[in-house]
């Protein structure tokens, strides 16, 4: 019934984008789907629209696993002691509601005009939003099995490994799509305000350089592509979290 | 094996019930009953944690197994044959699923088993353990009233079997009946009584 839903939605964008197209009669302004897909058919068959893409996908990829690797390293730590998990959610409690974006002219200051730049404002932005959710997760599972493990006498490594973490599983993949989805989010507006920081490749870059040479066309069909693999990967998340509800109910 | 002599929990400074003097012998299941909140689930909590508070003496073994009311005792994401496994009593408890016509279970996962199935494997793993004294909190009251009365028995003459020990707790008069070897009724404002299993279902109504 989901699914059916998202089609009708598509469906009826789709109709209200022509409608307008038609409406404002200016391909500059409002470019008709038709002619969008069709400039979206060709880009694909150009390699440098593929590796922009794959650009972004590579920044983002690199940024989301040491953003995940360091909540897993945090996590495993403010289970060790109460001094170091209370440290650890102060700085969440000040740092989560700070955009990362705003680091950026500091970034830049700092470490310079490079990609690590970006690196480090998508990786900020997605461990300190997604920390406390992992934490609490692991309080959660700790909290429902934890009297089953001692009364099987299991070991802090069996407790841990086949148990808490297992247990948890649906939360660790919700924690993972929601720093994708915030990723996506963060590097697509870095890349549009900022260009790819030196590289000059990237989805922003390509889409603001259709912007300064007027192919409004081209504009759209990269903003399709956007939303296509944002769309994707989170339709990706939803199944992986589906399977492991199943799994773990 | 177990020993309480004038036990009675303590919630904010208040005595539960009249002190229980019990000793529960090797191989012997004793039924504790008693009105909701008379403080039975508070008697294991006195057994099996040294810090609740309490009156009385205990003696036990150190070691103790718990059977909690829940139906989610053995983990989801395992199938029984892991979850055995991760108990370390793979091997006894094969033979005792056998015995209950439940080794073609092995390979599934609890989400896959009727409640009756997964509480059958949950006993089973506690008669299993290597721990002598079972504490049974309500174990079959998800279970329907039949299918909890055939599974009492059958725990009953495994425990003797396996030489257990258990203290086990219910509210079903004819469950205790089937399973107990003695009960044992709570009562707050008059001494403890310890019943042999044989008086009628209208004798324990009075009793209760």
């Amino acid at each position: 019934m989901q699914r059916y839903n998202k089609i009708v939605v598509t469906i009826s964008l789709l109709v209200i984008w022509w409608m307008c197209s038609i409406y404002v009669a200016n391909d500059f302004l409002v470019p008709p789907p038709d002619k969008t897909l069709f400039a979206l058919y060709k880009n694909l068959h150009n390699a440098h629209f593929i590796s922009a893409i794959l650009s972004s996908i590579y920044n983002l990829v690199v940024a989301w696993a040491i953003s995940m690797l360091l909540i897993l390293i945090l996590v495993f730590f403010s289970n060790i002691s109460n001094t170091v998990r209370d440290f650890i959610q102060g700085m969440g409690s000040i740092f989560s509601p700070m955009p990362s974006f705003a680091l950026m002219p500091i970034m830049l200051m700092v470490i310079g005009i490079n990609q690590t730049t970006m690196t480090a404002v998508l990786v900020f932005g997605m461990f300190w939003m997604n920390l406390s959710t992992m934490i609490h997760a692991l309080d959660t599972s700790k909290h429902t099995w934890y009297r089953h493990c001692n009364n099987l006498k299991l070991s802090l490594m069996e407790s841990y490994v086949k148990i808490y973490l297992p247990a948890m599983l649906v939360d660790i993949i919700s924690v993972c799509k929601n720093t994708w989805a915030l990723g996506w989010r963060s590097l697509l507006a870095i890349e549009i305000t900022f260009g790819n920081l030196g590289s000059g490749k990237g989805l922003g870059v390509t889409m603001v350089m259709d912007r300064t040479t007027f192919n409004s066309v081209d504009l759209w069909a990269s903003l399709l592509v956007v939303i296509i693999i944002g769309s994707t990967i989170l339709l990706f998340f939803d199944y992986l979290v589906e399977r492991a509800r199943k799994i773990v109910a | 094996m177990l020993k309480l002599q004038n036990v009675s929990p303590i919630i904010a400074g208040r005595v539960l019930f009249q002190g229980l003097d019990l000793k529960l012998d090797i191989g012997e299941v004793v039924v504790i009953m008693g009105r909701s909140g008379i403080g039975k689930t508070s008697l294991f909590r006195c057994v099996s944690d040294v810090a609740y508070p309490f009156q009385g003496r205990i003696c036990r073994e150190k070691d103790f197994f718990h059977v909690y009311q829940d139906q989610h005792q053995l983990f989801p994401w395992l199938t029984i044959e892991e979850n055995f496994r991760l108990a370390k009593c793979l091997g006894k408890a094969r033979q005792i699923c056998g015995e209950w016509g439940l080794d073609h279970h092995w390979k599934k996962k609890p989400g896959m088993l009727s409640v009756g199935e997964k509480q059958r494997f949950t006993l089973t793993r506690a008669l299993c353990r290597p721990e002598p004294l079972l504490l049974c909190d309500e174990p079959l009251s998800a279970v329907d009233s039949i299918t909890a009365l055939s599974l009492a028995e059958d725990f009953k003459s495994k425990a003797h079997a396996c030489g257990k020990s258990v203290l086990w707790i219910t509210h079903s008069i004819l469950e205790a009946r089937r399973v107990g070897d003695r009960i044992v009724i709570l009562h707050q404002d008059r001494c403890c009584e310890i019943l042999p299993p044989d008086l009628s279902t209208e004798e324990f109504h009075a009793k209760i």
